[in-house]
């Protein structure tokens, strides 16, 4: 009796992008539509400003449009993803480093006039006045000390957190070993845990 | 369990909550390294306050600007194509003819100087057979180094100023 052929379960981004690579429009909307927040996520935390990470976060996918045909269905679509939104966003810190004066206000070279039209207000969650206070200040706290950390050590933490990536995912946006990413993760981590001791609550973690 | 293995669960929890099986594991090492109990309680704190980060905020309409921009990414050749071809039919013919005449030109030059860098080659070779010895480098002729030891006497004897001299008398009686 002959066994059915063992087939490779293919990751459905990948299937996503072969047909994108056909031309497919809907294909590529829908990757747009489940990457579009970790992709600003990640952008986010490495400019440090809403305006040019959006700009940065098209830009990202306009690239991933316009380099499919490059894509290679045995590479993971959310690895590949993150390594041009990586890549994007430290070229935009290095061209800031070299033009200082530059107004982040200014739109990304480029970038056509007519996409800047106004953008839609976010949802904004709705707390009680104290909660705010607190949550406000703890997250701002969490943000500054993220934003103080190496580039490498807070992307690795900020993939971490996307469920999606594995330890192998990390390492090959970051372009180093999986021993190495969590060696980065563990030094980001400390470093938090430092920098955020006042804010960290023990005892809640039950004994026996 | 030993440190090692603390570490990896660590790192499991870095990415998700652990397993049943993993926390008896878990509280079995720490019953007995109790002072490791403070960090693991550091950790999970600092990861639920990672994972509770809010979005960056971002647009409700981010996708379709992106679609927008897609769309004109793929206008813009057949744009270039338009706007070829709107141009007048005069300046047309006469970019084609241009673009042509350029072409043939170049290809005129090469040929030109292949086929002088063709005769300079063998002209250097015939100098080389007729001199024994003689190396061709590059476009110089070289002769062996012993050649030019009577370089100087020969440079004297065969050198003519525009103002009459007499003999080197010196250097005719140390040839002698």
């Amino acid at each position: 009796m002959l066994k059915p052929a063992m087939t490779t379960p293919i990751d459905p981004d990948a299937a996503l992008m072969l047909r994108v690579k056909e031309g497919d429009r809907e294909a590529f909307e829908s990757l747009v539509e489940r990457y579009k927040q970790p992709v600003m996520n990640l952008v986010y935390r490495t400019v440090r400003d809403v305006t040019e990470a959006e700009d940065l976060a098209q830009h990202v996918f306009l690239q991933v449009y316009k380099s499919a045909h490059r894509y290679q269905s045995a590479a993971k679509f959310s690895t590949w993803l993150f390594t041009i939104a990586r890549n994007l966003a430290l070229n935009e810190i290095r061209r800031r480093s070299r033009h200082p004066a530059d107004s982040l206000d200014a739109p990304y070279p480029g970038a056509n006039p007519e996409d800047t039209p106004a953008r839609q207000a976010e949802d904004v969650r709705s707390f009680s006045a104290p909660e705010v206070m607190i949550q406000g200040e703890l997250q701002e706290k969490i943000e500054e000390a993220l934003a103080e950390l190496p580039e490498n050590q807070r992307t690795a933490i900020e993939l971490c957190r996307q469920d999606e990536a594995s330890y192998e995912d990390i390492a090959r946006v970051l372009g180093c070993s999986v021993s190495a990413t969590k060696s980065l993760i563990h030094r980001g981590r400390e470093t938090l845990k430092r920098r955020l001791k006042p804010y960290l609550r023990t005892g809640l973690w039950k004994a026996g | 369990m030993n440190e090692a293995d603390y570490q990896k669960l660590q790192e499991t929890g870095w990415k998700r909550p652990l397993s049943p099986e993993e926390e008896a594991r878990l509280r079995a090492w720490l019953d007995q390294h109790p002072e490791a109990r403070m960090d693991w309680e550091a950790e999970l704190e600092l990861t639920r306050m990672l994972h509770q980060l809010p979005d960056a905020p971002l647009s409700s309409n981010f996708t379709a600007q992106v679609m927008r921009a897609v769309e004109r990414e793929s206008a813009a050749p057949q744009a270039r194509a338009m706007r070829w071809q709107l141009r007048p039919a005069w300046f047309r013919s006469w970019a084609s003819g241009a673009a042509i005449g350029t072409l043939v030109a170049v290809f005129a030059a090469t040929s030109f100087w292949s086929h002088h860098l063709q005769r300079k080659a063998k002209e250097l070779s015939q100098v080389a057979n007729a001199a024994p010895g003689m190396e061709i480098v590059g476009t110089m002729s070289v002769l062996p180094l012993g050649a030019y030891e009577d370089f100087e006497a020969i440079r004297h004897l065969t050198y003519v100023p525009s103002q009459e001299v007499s003999a080197d008398l010196e250097l005719l009686a140390a040839l002698q």
